[in-house]
């Protein structure tokens, strides 16, 4: 009895320390049964160039933005459907336009409508779904028909009839619609791949967006001196973003991070992927920096300092100024 | 009563939670427009190539994988001064002539752009034990943007800016109308120093 007992505690005792250390090693709490070691190598940063030029950053926007993949896959899917609506309705237009052209050429002169239906072909060359377009054209129509009927219409003046009913009857916006649903379809295939699906990589940008004016074309014709009036007005000169930014650190003096991965898993795991998200964290803020008003608020900003800036430069506290844009003021602002 | 066992180990923890959360720094980003006054007159490019290493080991010894990450990166920093800064004394007026006394030199913008980066795929290497991922992609670039920026003071960016702030100015001045035109820089620091065992 006593020796059944021992064996049990022993086994308990046993098993305790087999769970202890099996805890151990996977939590490994001060990195000693598997170390990583992650070292940067000493490489020389070597300066390129440095180049004048001449920006007045009047207006500065500080701004947090957080995206994911999923937010970069939907935003880029939404750009390509946008893009391919666009581009099946230029093909839709040019052929169109093409057929009218072959409508319109004189029937006896062979060699003007071979050209005009050369023409067509070649103007669709150059065209995103061109071919999908051609593909329903002829799917509408009838396999292999498109080619024959341009043959016989070349050969044959009886074939005109053909031209103009396609033109009114057939190629109609339903072809454009066909095209369209048929490319979505392949689009929304990509876009919600199981790949896709499965990858996530949520990360939160810091960063600022400048605003101001570019001075590098500036000449003495774009500063008026009107002492008369106590004015100065720069001219030709547009309020816009100089700069927006998202660096590895926000502010490295305060260790606060510019980019801050929050979450990722293995399919993200990928440079290509963290960079889509980071443009995206990049658009966000400029648009951000963009809806506070930061174009307005750099012009006001910039008259305001500027002023300053003059009174002092000529001892002068009466001095105002003003920034126009439009250059064709250059004639009416006496100098 | 003496406190037992269990609710000194208790008190204990709740210390450490207690002291560890109040060295936690928090910061918060606020979202808004700030007002600024500053003249970029250089911008200066950059380039650093990254390279990065991880070694994992097993108790501290043996090594079971290398990982290697290769990348080409730029930064573009633009100098100029902040004149905000430029106060009623720092300018003297004698007739046609005038002398400025401008604040020193500092870095506008400091940009260390993803878009740019190059990852070098064919000496970028993983193996089985040993990986980096874009977590310790984004440690090596915080750590080469600090390489970079501490690099800044020994560029000749400062005397380059200087230099073309001058000119932009005297030409500026010359269409106010003033014949002779002196133009000193104060001296001060171009960003803050940064320490990275500060800031890990």
């Amino acid at each position: 009895m006593m020796g059944k007992l021992f064996s049990f505690s022993f086994l308990l005792q046993a098993l305790a320390v087999v769970i202890a250390v099996l805890a151990f090693s996977y939590f490994d709490p001060f990195d000693l049964l598997i170390s990583n070691k992650l070292t940067l190598r000493d490489t020389p940063a070597q300066v390129q160039q440095i180049k004048s030029i001449g920006e007045l950053i009047s207006a500065e926007y500080y701004g947090e933005v957080i995206s994911s993949y999923s937010h970069t896959v939907k935003a880029n899917k939404d750009t390509a459907i946008a893009q391919m609506k666009r581009d099946v309705m230029v093909v839709h237009k040019q052929f169109y336009r093409g057929l009218l052209n072959i409508i319109n050429a004189d029937l006896s002169d062979k060699s003007d409508i071979k050209k005009r239906i050369q023409s067509l072909q070649d103007s669709l060359e150059h065209y995103s779904y061109a071919n999908a377009y051609l593909d329903v054209f002829e799917s509408n129509i009838g396999r292999g028909k498109m080619a024959q009927q341009i043959k016989n219409f070349s050969d044959d003046s009886k074939q005109t009839n053909f031209f103009q009913y396609l033109a009114i009857n057939k190629v109609s916006i339903t072809y454009y619609n066909e095209v369209f649903s048929k490319e979505l379809e392949s689009i929304n295939k990509i876009f919600n791949s199981s790949k896709i699906k499965n990858s996530q990589l949520i990360l939160v940008g810091r960063g600022k967006v400048q605003a101001g004016f570019k001075f590098d074309s500036l000449t003495t014709r774009n500063v008026k001196v009107d002492t008369a009036r106590n004015r100065i007005v720069l001219v030709g000169l547009k309020p816009q973003i100089l700069s927006c930014d998202i660096n590895p650190w926000f502010i490295p003096e305060l260790g606060l991070k510019g980019f801050e991965i929050i979450e990722f898993n293995k399919n993200a795991d990928n440079i290509d992927i963290l960079k889509q998200v980071k443009l995206n964290c990049l658009d966000s803020l400029r648009n951000s920096a963009i809806r506070s008003e930061i174009l307005i608020k750099a012009k006001i900003n910039a008259e305001q300092n500027l002023k300053n800036l003059f009174s002092l430069l000529l001892n002068n506290k009466d001095i105002e100024v003003k920034i126009l844009a439009d250059t064709s003021v250059l004639m009416s602002v006496k100098p | 009563m003496a406190m037992g066992l269990k609710a000194k180990i208790y008190m204990a923890i709740l210390c450490s939670t207690l002291l560890t959360s109040c060295q936690d720094k928090r910061y918060f980003t606020v979202s808004k427009v700030k007002d600024a006054a500053k003249l970029a007159t250089s911008e200066t490019i950059i380039d650093k190539i990254v390279i990065g290493n991880e070694e994992k080991k097993i108790l501290r010894i043996i090594t079971i994988g290398r990982a290697r990450f290769v990348c080409y990166t730029q930064a573009v920093v633009k100098a100029g001064i902040d004149l905000k800064k430029i106060e009623e004394n720092d300018i003297s007026i004698k007739g046609k002539q005038i002398s400025l006394h401008l604040p020193s030199v500092e870095v506008i913008n400091f940009s260390y752009p993803f878009d740019k980066f190059k990852v070098d795929r064919v000496l970028q290497d993983d193996d089985l034990f040993a990986k980096i991922d874009v977590k310790d992609m984004e440690e090596l670039f915080r750590q080469s943007e600090i390489d970079i920026r501490n690099l800044l003071p020994y560029t000749g960016i400062i005397e380059a800016t200087e230099q073309k702030t001058t000119q932009m100015l005297e030409m500026l001045l010359r269409t106010l109308g003033y014949k002779e035109i002196y133009i000193t820089y104060r001296k001060g620091p171009l960003m803050p120093k940064i320490n990275p065992k500060e800031i890990q």
